[in-house]
């Protein structure tokens, strides 16, 4: 029997559902809205199944739930727009560099935060630095795939990445300085 | 920052996006650079600790059951599978008649009430909350690469805002049974949705006109391919987006 275009869809989408999770759990709030994006965005991918071509099914699928992510955000005012960050006009804090900082080694000071700051800092961050992010630590996503699921070019890649962990180590930073003067 | 320091470059190293040249020069930098070597500390031990939170979870089995359920509902071919083993379980001659009738009611062509409606069907969707473009944009150098590798042609994409027919975007639409691209054009506070698809048949159209649900639809074939446009502007309007598009103004 010939297999139908939902058998052959599960085929190539399923082993995929569970980046598709990881991505929509770092656009959105809450495991219910997460599964929700995901569910639509294999709904929608499944129309457009018969016109895919391309050679990535993941960074396919992933770009269709980033798509679906950033609905649900607007949906929830939770958002603006993307692209707002002009990185000329509002140039990268660079608390690297700031040498009056104490210097802790860096190993010790993240070893001893807890995964629910981790994901509060992570939070603080506009969505276009936390898909970056998370793609990268988590998924492992090359610049490459990242590039084609968010649609910029590789060179954005890399600096959102750069932009991306700069925020979110100051924020980890500032969370522990508040919490142990 | 320093210009001497790897910046940006620190992460791609990290991240094994260099070319070897280029790694090692990093690399040789690095040895060097205490500031480089506290920056490249930091990103590790982040990475450490965000791997550690946010350990990715396989979705659960109830879930997966959920997706596979819902993606089953949407198969466009399972009810015509079911009505075939329906057919074999009444017997042959039932099923030689009742396969008779659903297989020669099939697609009606690129003209047919059944593609009009979906044609309707599709513009009301699309007027829903977050389902008009997949992109947004006036600037059909934007709109038409985004096609690319979606569809396995290119769809005209034109603004004629000078005409005031705005481009708004594009996105991808299912209709007759195939993936089609979707242009999004605005008319004073209308908006109107433009088809397009490789037509099957090769001879040219004129557009025609057609209602439902209150919209009016025109539909022609030029230059091999298939338009069907949809909104709820005065038909005069669609008909002068057609010539448009039968003809864009040089």
């Amino acid at each position: 029997m010939v297999p139908s275009s939902a058998e052959e869809f599960e085929r190539i989408a399923l082993p995929h559902a569970r980046a598709a999770l990881t991505l929509a759990r770092a656009l959105v709030r809450g495991e219910a809205d997460a599964e929700d994006v995901v569910q639509e965005a294999f709904l929608r991918a499944f129309k457009y199944f018969r016109g895919f071509a391309g050679e990535h099914p993941r960074a396919w699928l992933l770009s269709i739930v980033r798509n679906e992510g950033y609905a649900l955000l607007r949906k929830r005012g939770l958002t603006e727009a993307v692209g707002t960050f002009d990185e000329e006009r509002d140039p990268a804090p660079s608390p690297w560099s700031s040498e009056a900082r104490p210097e802790t080694p860096e190993a010790a000071l993240l070893r001893a935060v807890d995964s629910r700051s981790v994901q509060e800092a992570l939070g603080t961050l506009p969505a276009e630095f936390r898909e970056a992010v998370v793609l990268r630590e988590i998924e492992q996503c090359t610049y490459r795939e990242i590039a084609e699921i968010v649609d910029i070019p590789i060179g954005t890649v890399m600096s959102r990445l750069s932009r991306g962990r700069k925020l979110l180590y100051a924020q980890l930073s500032a969370q522990k300085g508040g919490a142990s003067p | 920052m320093n210009e001497s320091h790897l910046g940006d470059a620190l992460h791609a190293y990290l991240d094994n996006e260099l070319s070897a040249e280029r790694a090692l020069e990093a690399r040789a930098h690095l040895a060097s650079c205490t500031g480089c070597q506290r920056e490249f500390d930091r990103i590790r031990a982040l990475r450490g600790a965000l791997q550690q939170a946010l350990t990715p979870t396989e979705p659960s089995a109830a879930f997966v059951r959920k997706l596979q359920h819902s993606v089953r509902q949407a198969d466009p071919g399972r009810w015509r599978k079911r009505l075939v083993r329906a057919a074999w379980a009444a017997g042959p001659l039932a099923a030689a008649a009742l396969l008779l009738a659903v297989f020669t009611s099939q697609p009606g062509g690129e003209a047919s009430a059944e593609l009009a409606s979906e044609v309707v069907a599709a513009h009301l969707r699309s007027l829903q909350a977050d389902h008009l473009t997949d992109v947004a944009s006036s600037d059909r150098h934007t709109v038409k690469p985004w096609f690319q590798g979606k569809l396995p042609y290119s769809p005209p994409v034109l603004d004629f805002q000078a005409q005031g027919l705005a481009l708004q975007g594009g996105r991808m639409e299912y209709l007759g049974g195939q993936p089609v691209a979707a242009v999004v054009y605005k008319s004073g506070q209308h908006l109107i949705n433009a088809f397009v698809w490789p037509a099957a048949q090769q001879q040219d159209s004129a557009p025609r006109p057609g209602t439902g649900s209150g919209l009016h639809t025109l539909h022609w074939v030029s230059d091999g391919m298939a338009w069907w446009l949809v909104s709820d502007v005065a038909e005069a309007e669609l008909q002068r987006l057609a010539s448009l598009l039968r003809a864009p103004p040089q």
